[in-house]
């Protein structure tokens, strides 16, 4: 088995880098397509009256999106066949199916994410969710 | 004239993210019901009853009509460009900055007395909760002064904590999921369908006479009575209608889907209201709700003497009213963050907390104030106040649509209002014969509000905006 085509999700934090840097490696010695992905979370439970969260959503697409621009140049340094894409919806959904079947994705990597104990508790950890809910292989780098 | 200074459309449609049309109809029907059902029917039934009688059934019905319309309205404002943005950002590009002021004005009052408004009622079942397991907390901290007419009351504690408690969440980045979402709906229908089967029983006809005592609009006791104002009060039963009507986007076929899905979560929410109206006031005389203003459905209940199903529907409007609170509160940061991005609110409330991703300041800053609303103010003079400001965003949207259609006939539309002069029409109409619904102390207050607005608009906004500056480059 050999992968070909590396999922790997970031949202600025140290444990998503180290994932980033883990995708890195793994997919230079794989010669495998990388894809760099951030979501920024969107979810149909908050839907309010006059969709005022709209800009909201818009606004941090469009700052996550320049946020992408660094690890889009350091893949493309180290000489990776890398592809970057800033998305919003349920990052849950996303990152475990939607994404995975649509670039028939192989490997999921992600960071153990952050969250304390009332995060977890309300809606769960992303990466524990990832692991549950994935077809395919999913590394969680700690 | 730099008041009705607007922003161009094509600015938004560069920052566009594509949205998948995936919605059907039943998905569009559930997303409205979801939305429309519960709260309303949970707070406001008891002062809509002492309104009209057993009238209010007709009352819902004229409500639901003009949200029908309304929504139709709405959903062609919302899919004017090729992106969904909110009704303020559509209210730049069509009117000017002076109306998007007013429109975001409106939301801010709709959406901090939208939640303080809930929360009231929500304490109203947390305190029966309580009650039935044996625990009586004091009257004088369970709710605001002059709620309850011969009982001394100071402050609405549990209302005040729980908007806190919300507030942190919220301020920290936590939302609720679409499943968690999903789930409350369930157990929202889930109480109610419990409730209608369970107390249908003991309706006593008799009560139902006189059916209509105020006629359509009367005045009694100096406060308006009758079919029309208690539409105007239950008004807010339907807010969160157009949860459907900005899914145009993503909605497959949406000049066939969105009508049908408006209307349908429209009929379904209409037919449950209006059988539980019957139903609340065919069990218990309309008067005895004067008791039970903050929590209507424990007056039946109480009469009926289940005290299992008390128990069980107040868990159920707990829940439901608890992820209410959460989206209004959400929705409120997120109005302020979009006006301060446009530079007509101080930078503080657009200020995003890296850690949460969140508008943390202006989350809190707007969440104490709408505690210390719940907490103080009665719920008579809360949920009118909402309903004005709602109405109004309502007839400016309607207008809206009717100006675009002449100002800008060519311009990309997701969805196309039917029947455009006359549903926008309709639509404005409506709202204005449910704005002279409410007390005119309601109007009093909105135009303080208004005339607030105006003086922050021309004190700092108006130099402020984002557009100001470009013009000066």
């Amino acid at each position: 088995m050999k992968y070909k085509r590396i999922l790997v999700g970031v949202d600025g934090s140290p444990q998503a880098d180290r994932a980033f840097n883990v995708g890195c490696s793994l997919a230079k010695v794989l010669a495998a397509k990388l894809y760099i992905v951030w979501v920024v979370n969107r979810d149909r439970g908050m839907e309010s009256s006059f969709g005022v969260n709209e800009d909201f959503y818009r606004d941090q697409y469009a700052q996550v999106k320049d946020k992408l621009a660094p690890y889009t140049k350091k893949a493309a340094d180290q000489g990776i066949d890398a592809e970057t894409q800033a998305l919003v919806g349920n990052v849950k959904v996303l990152l475990s199916k939607s994404f995975p079947a649509e670039n028939k994705i192989d490997l999921i990597i992600l960071g153990q994410t952050g969250r304390n104990v009332i995060g977890k508790l309300s809606i769960g950890s992303h990466s524990t969710y990832v692991l549950q809910n994935s077809d395919v292989d999913v590394l969680i780098v700690k | 004239m730099t008041v009705f200074r607007k922003k161009d459309v094509s600015e938004l449609i560069a920052h566009a993210t594509p949205l998948k049309r995936t919605l059907r109809t039943w998905d569009l029907t559930f997303l409205g019901i979801g939305a429309i059902i519960g709260t309303g029917i949970f707070v406001l039934t008891g002062k809509g009853a002492l309104t009209a009688g057993p009238g209010l059934s007709l009352s819902f019905l004229i409500a639901a009509v003009c949200c029908g319309f309304a929504g139709l309205c709405y959903a062609e404002f919302a899919s004017m460009a090729p992106v969904a943005g909110s009704a303020y950002t559509y209210s730049y590009i069509a009117f000017g900055e002076i109306v998007a002021f007013i429109i975001g004005w409106d939301l801010i009052l709709e959406y901090a007395l939208g939640a303080a408004t809930v929360s009231v009622g929500w304490s109203g079942y947390f305190v029966n909760l309580l009650a039935n397991l044996g625990i009586h907390l004091p009257a004088a901290i369970t709710a605001a002064v002059g709620t309850t007419p011969g009982v001394t009351s100071y402050f609405n504690l549990p209302a005040f904590l729980i908007v806190i408690l919300i507030t942190w969440i919220i301020s920290i980045g936590i939302t609720q999921t679409k499943r968690v979402n999903d789930t409350m709906v369930l157990i929202k229908l889930t109480v109610i369908i419990l409730f209608i089967v369970c107390t249908v029983w003991y309706v006593h006809p008799g009560n139902w006479h006189p059916f209509n005592p105020y006629g359509w609009y009367s005045f009694h006791n100096g406060t308006a009575s009758g079919i029309i104002p208690a539409a105007s009060i239950v008004f807010f039963s339907f807010i969160g209608f157009d949860a459907v009507s900005s899914s145009a986007e993503e909605t497959i076929n949406p000049s066939k889907t969105l009508p049908r899905g408006i209307l349908m979560s429209l009929l379904i929410s209409t037919v449950l209201y209006i059988t539980m109206t019957l139903i609340m006031t065919g069990v218990v005389k309309y008067k005895v709700f004067a008791k039970y203003l903050n929590a209507p459905i424990l007056a039946v209940l109480a009469q009926t003497g289940q005290t299992w199903l008390s128990i069980i529907v107040s868990i159920g409007a707990i829940l439901g009213m608890t992820t209410v609170i959460l989206v209004q509160l959400y929705g409120q940061s997120r109005i302020s963050y979009s006006m301060s991005r446009d530079g007509l609110f101080p930078k503080m409330f657009g200020e995003v907390k890296p850690k949460y991703q969140t508008p943390f300041k202006g989350t809190w800053f707007f969440g104490i104030i709408t505690a210390l609303a719940a907490g103080l103010v009665n719920l008579n003079i809360l949920s009118e106040l909402v309903n004005i400001g709602t109405l109004t965003a309502f007839i400016l949207v309607s207008a809206g649509v009717l100006w675009m259609r002449h100002a800008q006939p060519d311009l990309h539309r997701g969805f196309r209002a039917p029947g455009v002069p006359v549903t926008p029409i309709v639509a404005i109409a409506f709202c204005v014969m449910l704005v002279a619904g409410l007390n005119w102390e309601t109007w009093v207050r909105f135009v303080v509000w208004l005339i607030i607005s105006m003086f922050i608009y021309f004190g700092y906004s108006k130099r402020h905006s984002k557009l100001d500056r470009e013009g000066e480059k």
